[in-house]
């Protein structure tokens, strides 16, 4: 999947260990999900989306 | 941090002495055979456990609180499942192999290679998508 995680964590001054500790997961994790190596959880996306105070499609987008 | 890889060292030449020691004395006349060879092939499991006790605990900080959804244990999941269908075909393979061949493999030296296939088919798979990953 698409997503602009990277764009939000940049706006945020965040970096990438520091969204790993504010959603629970490893700076490895953020990586493959930013690159879109790795689609996170049903739970992991709905913390993602509260964190930023959006949706989860707001965040992700299906690939093609 | 060097003192605790030393310490790890240090465990793992104590712990496979004492088995190669153990391995000796089961047999006397070959004490000093059973024992190198033992000591040799026991050395990395036995660092291993000391890397354990003495590294793994202090290295890389506290885990995820989440831990289950991190990509490292997708890694592990998709490396352990995929290896164990690999095993499974070794095993097949292995087994008609030694019907049409019409040879004998004693159970210990089998178990041994089972063992030895798993680990490494893990490794492998578990440092492929690592790199895939970088």
């Amino acid at each position: 999947m698409r997503n602009d995680l990277a764009e939000r964590r940049h706006q945020r001054g965040w970096s990438q260990g520091q969204l790993a500790d504010e959603l629970g997961v490893s700076r490895q994790t953020v990586i493959s999900l930013e690159k879109g190596r790795f689609d996170p959880s049903l739970p992991l996306a709905f913390r993602i989306a509260a964190l930023f105070g959006c949706r989860i499609e707001d965040v992700f987008t299906p690939d093609g | 941090m060097v003192v605790r890889h030393v310490a790890a060292g240090v465990t793992g030449l104590l712990v496979a002495a004492a088995i190669g020691l153990v391995a000796g004395a089961s047999a006397p006349d070959e004490f000093w055979v059973r024992a190198v060879v033992f000591t040799a092939c026991t050395i990395g499991p036995s660092y291993g456990l000391g890397w354990l006790v003495f590294v793994s605990g202090v290295a890389g900080g506290a885990p995820p609180v989440h831990a289950e959804e991190t990509v490292e244990h997708d890694w592990w999941q998709r490396s352990a499942s995929a290896s164990f269908l690999d095993l499974i075909t070794v095993a097949g393979v292995g087994s008609f192999a030694l019907a049409v061949a019409d040879l004998e493999l004693s159970a210990s030296t089998a178990l041994a290679a089972v063992i030895l296939f798993a680990f490494l088919d893990v490794g492998v798979r578990l440092s492929v998508l690592r790199r895939r990953a970088a």
